[in-house]
C-alpha cells in the first residue's frame, strides 16, 4: 500500500475539510495530467478531462476508506486506470480501442455510481425540503463524525438530542423515498 | 411505518458486515421469510443511496474550488502550464 493510501486511511474522522483538500490537490498534481493526457487522446476537451477525473477522484478516495483496499501501483496510475472505464462507459467507447493493461482490468465501477434521473430528482427534493437533515446524516454515515462532535456541529445541546434528530431525519428521508414509490433497484442505471 | 431503532441498528450491522455468523444467519432467515422486513432494508439502502449521492455531490463542490485554485494559484503553474500544453485553446 502506498504511503499516500496509508494516509487517507488513517483515521479518516479526523480528518478535516481542509486536509482532505491538501490530499485533492496533491491527487491533482500527481494524477491529472495522465487523465488529461488520456482524455485528449480521445479528442476530448479540458471540461470533459476535468469531469472524468473528478468523478476517478471521487471513486479512489471511497476506496481508499475502505480498510481491506490496497493497490500495489502510484495512485495516479490506479486513478488514471478509473478514468479509463469511466471514459468507457459514459462516452460508450469500444473497449478495445483502450489501452486496458492488467491493473486497469481488475478495476470495476460502483455499481452505484450512476443514478437515475428519478433518483436525481428525489435528491433534488430533499436539498430544498431537508437540506439540515442531509448534511446531519452525511456527517454521521459519510464523514464518519461521532453524534457528539455532530451535536456541537449542529448545535444540539446534547449526544441524545443529536442523536434523536438523526434518526428523525432517517425516517423524514425515508418518507420523502416512500412516497415517490422508488425502490432500491431504481436508483441507479 | 417507521422503522425501529433496533432494526436501524441490526440493518445497519448487516450492511456493514459487522453481525455474528448467528446474527447473519437470523437476519438471511427473517429476510427470507418476512416481507414486511426485506421493504424495511429496502427502504434504508435508498435512503443511504440517497446520501451516498449527496455526499459525492459535495465533495464535487469541493473538488471544483480544488481545480480552480489548482489551475490558477501561481504556486501551481507548472501543472496548469501541462494542462494548457494538453488542451492548447
Amino acid at each position: 500500500m502506498t504511503d499516500l493510501v496509508k494516509t487517507m486511511d488513517r483515521d479518516y474522522s479526523a480528518v478535516t475539510n481542509s486536509k482532505r483538500e491538501q490530499q485533492f490537490e496533491r491527487l491533482y498534481e500527481l494524477a491529472f495530467p495522465g487523465v488529461a493526457r488520456f482524455v485528449s487522446l480521445f479528442s476530448g476537451s479540458l471540461q470533459e478531462a476535468k469531469d472524468v477525473f473528478q468523478d476517478a477522484l471521487i471513486i479512489y478516495y471511497e476506496r481508499t476508506e475502505d480498510s481491506t483496499f490496497s493497490i500495489s501501483v502510484p495512485p495516479e496510475r490506479y486513478i488514471l486506470g478509473i478514468a479509463k472505464h469511466l471514459w468507457i462507459r459514459k462516452y460508450k467507447v469500444d473497449r478495445r480501442s483502450v489501452s486496458l493493461d492488467n491493473v486497469d482490468e481488475t478495476i470495476a465501477l460502483p455499481s452505484d455510481f450512476f443514478p437515475t434521473p428519478n433518483s436525481i430528482r428525489l435528491l433534488r427534493v430533499l436539498e430544498v425540503t431537508g437540506k439540515k437533515c442531509l448534511d446531519l446524516l452525511r456527517s454521521f454515515y459519510f464523514q464518519k463524525e461521532n453524534i457528539a462532535s455532530i451535536a456541537g456541529t449542529f448545535g444540539f445541546t446534547t449526544p441524545h438530542a443529536a442523536s434523536v434528530q438523526k434518526y428523525k431525519c432517517l425516517e423524514k428521508v425515508k418518507k420523502v423515498i416512500k412516497g415517490k414509490s422508488i425502490t432500491y433497484e431504481d436508483f441507479f442505471e | 411505518m417507521k422503522t425501529s431503532l433496533n432494526n436501524i441498528r441490526v440493518i445497519e450491522k448487516f450492511l456493514d458486515g459487522s453481525l455474528s455468523h448467528d446474527e447473519s444467519l437470523k437476519f438471511l432467515t427473517k429476510m427470507s421469510s418476512d416481507q414486511g422486513f426485506r421493504n424495511i432494508l429496502n427502504l434504508h439502502q435508498s435512503a443511504l443511496a440517497l446520501l451516498r449521492m449527496y455526499h459525492r455531490k459535495k465533495l464535487k463542490v469541493i473538488l471544483e474550488d480544488v481545480h480552480h485554485k489548482m489551475m490558477t494559484n501561481p504556486l501551481n503553474a507548472t501543472l496548469a502550464q501541462d494542462i494548457k500544453n494538453i488542451f492548447p485553446q
